[in-house]
């Protein structure tokens, strides 16, 4: 087979956004992205998304915090963050002068939380888009508590959307029977976009002292353990919507990723291989590229949703 | 001492021998452009192509050389886990994944007439390369402008006679050494902290500046000893981390601010060195 020479098209639209290639960094594995930036050409990636944003500040989870387990890490992290205010006052300068979508990842204990952070976001500029994270399960509060409920997580869709312009994205929690209900009941409320999965609730056990490795005790597991199940939920919801849909979940390789593609994501969020190599996007992106010139696909689009089922 | 912007090599195996039981010394070659780490700062390693472990593994540097086209990066690594296992098992010449330096170093104080240094276990791999440092200070010629006229003492504890490792690099370097065993089988018989507490009396807080990287119960119980003697300790904290680079924020420590709040830092990027008495033990 002749490899088709010169350069693909990789650009792809999630809604009104237009991404120069599927490939984003999942929110919480990629900080603001300056702690990234002497490792990875930030303005190579599709888009940005920032370690979510609540309306304060969020000191997070005490330690210890993370546990690696076979293929993959528990965390519970507790969504610390320096709060939507400073966000936009001393790191998004950084990221506005860098020509990437930046998409802030959001979350509040109330609506009215997720509607202020949004409408501060909003004004801000600099800020592409937004993907409202009702699906952490490190926290009391909040978060999951809207991702579980198909009425509550259209709700919170629906009054977000009502206070800001921006291409919304809802990222959804796999710790539900059937997520694609939820999904079904986010798209009628409004959401311009969707993104799956979430970490999965899981936790690990010290046996010499008899004890939770993590302070939290449970947490949420990421990385290639995961993939199979995130594929398999990114799948199920794609039949489900008509909106578009952002694989997450294990994803290392360009192979992994392409998987995602295959069964329909429009695009793919990084998210913990950004740990294991800090220039592991990059790689992903020229592994996809040479798939698509040795499979002479001349548009990344017409490998997307192409899954052949007998 | 500016801290450097960190890179991500391959670097192949020089060295990696056991020094004592389950304790490694292993030899790194980097290219070139690795920058020259500060006493304290550490580096991520991962076993190239390994997906199992997943993540690379926080190691403090324990030696640095630069040599004519390459840079010569030494850990010291007690087997712990399945990441200290694999690494073990490496020969010379295999290629492993390198990320460093790494984070906030231990901090040089110049007026102090006694730099001391307390080592409990491992604890001494970052405090090794902090000594060959201060060595690199003080010069004979006391009239130099810049020399000092430090005396380096260094406690170190190991669980037994067998288990110490490193001592003979520390012995180049410091004026006095004092052993510590949990078992009693080489000089002092119990916790290098009790055995520094019976000279701490002689120790004058405005000269003395503390260094100390070991354990948590060990640092714990310095921590009690010091306070409110008004002496300067750094200490280096150890914490599982993901990333290394301050995105994670996995490695939280706990640390009480001056408004008595508590606040978690991370142990990647505004550490692995802290200021004892700031640290929260639980």
């Amino acid at each position: 087979m002749k490899e088709i020479a010169g350069k693909t098209m990789m650009a792809v639209d999630i809604g009104p956004l237009k991404l120069k290639n599927p490939l984003m960094t999942a929110s919480g594995t990629f900080g603001y992205g300056e702690e990234y930036a002497g490792f990875v050409d930030l303005s190579r990636l599709g888009a940005l998304i920032v370690k979510g944003l609540s309306l304060e500040p969020k000191a997070g989870n005490p330690p210890p915090r993370i546990m690696e387990t076979t293929g993959g890490m528990l965390n519970a992290i507790g969504l610390e963050n320096v709060g939507v205010k400073c966000f936009i006052r001393e790191k998004l300068p950084f990221l506005r002068d860098i020509d990437v979508p930046v998409i802030a990842n959001i979350f509040g204990e109330t609506i009215e939380e997720y509607q202020e952070t949004a409408e501060l976001l909003g004004r801000a500029g600099g800020v592409a888009g937004l993907e409202l994270n009702i699906s952490c399960p490190n926290v009391k509060k909040g978060g999951v508590a809207f991702g579980v409920d198909p009425l509550l997580a259209a709700e919170v869709t629906r009054k977000v959307k009502e206070v800001s312009e921006l291409p919304l994205i809802v990222k959804l929690t796999p710790n539900v029977t059937d997520i694609a209900l939820i999904a079904e009941s986010v798209e009628d409320a409004g959401a311009d976009a969707l993104s799956l999965i979430n970490t999965i609730t899981g936790m690990s056990v010290d046996v010499e002292r008899r004890a939770p490795h993590l302070k939290n005790i449970t947490g949420g597991l990421s990385g290639p353990a995961i993939k199979p199940v995130a594929l398999r939920m990114v799948w199920q919801v794609v039949k489900r919507v008509s909106i578009p849909v952002i694989g997450i979940g294990g994803i290392v390789t360009a192979s992994d990723a392409l998987e995602f593609l295959i069964v329909g994501a429009r695009a793919v969020q990084i998210g913990t291989a950004n740990f294991v190599n800090p220039s592991i996007t990059m790689d992903i992106l020229a592994g996809m590229d040479a798939y698509l010139k040795r499979h002479k696909i001349a548009n990344i689009g017409d490998l997307i949703g192409t899954l052949k089922v007998d | 001492m500016t801290i450097s912007d960190p890179v991500s090599v391959t670097a192949s195996v020089i060295m990696n021998s056991e020094a004592a039981e389950r304790q490694f010394l292993m030899s790194l070659r980097a290219p070139a452009c690795f920058p020259t780490p500060a006493p304290g700062q550490f580096v991520m390693i991962g076993i190239e192509n390994g997906r199992d472990p997943l993540l690379r593994r926080p190691f403090s540097i324990h030696a640095f050389d630069r040599r004519e086209d390459c840079a010569v990066v030494e850990i010291m690594y007690q087997i712990v886990g399945r990441g200290t296992k694999q690494l073990s098992r490496l020969l010379p010449d295999a290629e492993v994944s390198v990320m460093g330096p790494l984070g906030r170093g231990f901090a040089i104080v110049r007026d102090r007439k006694n730099v001391v240094i307390i080592a409990g276990g491992m604890g001494i791999a970052p405090l090794c390369f902090l000594a060959g440092h201060y060595r690199s200070l003080i010069r004979p010629d006391e009239t130099a402008k810049m020399a000092m006229s430090s005396r380096i003492i260094c406690y170190i504890g190991a669980k037994t006679a067998a288990s110490l490792s490193g001592l003979e690099k520390m012995e180049d370097r410091c004026e006095e050494i004092k052993i510590s065993t949990d078992d009693g089988s080489l000089d002092y018989h119990g916790a290098v902290v009790d055995l520094f507490r019976n000279d701490l009396p002689f120790y004058n807080p405005d000269d003395a500046g503390i260094y100390a990287c070991g354990p948590v119960p060990m640092l714990k119980e310095l921590s009690k000893i010091l306070a409110g003697k008004g002496i300067l300790c750094q200490v280096s904290m150890e914490e599982r981390m993901a990333c290394g680079l301050g995105a994670c924020l996995g490695c939280a420590v706990s640390l009480r601010g001056s408004d008595g709040k508590i606040t978690y830092k991370r142990v990647c990027k505004d550490g692995p060195v802290f200021n004892i008495q700031d640290i929260v033990w639980t």
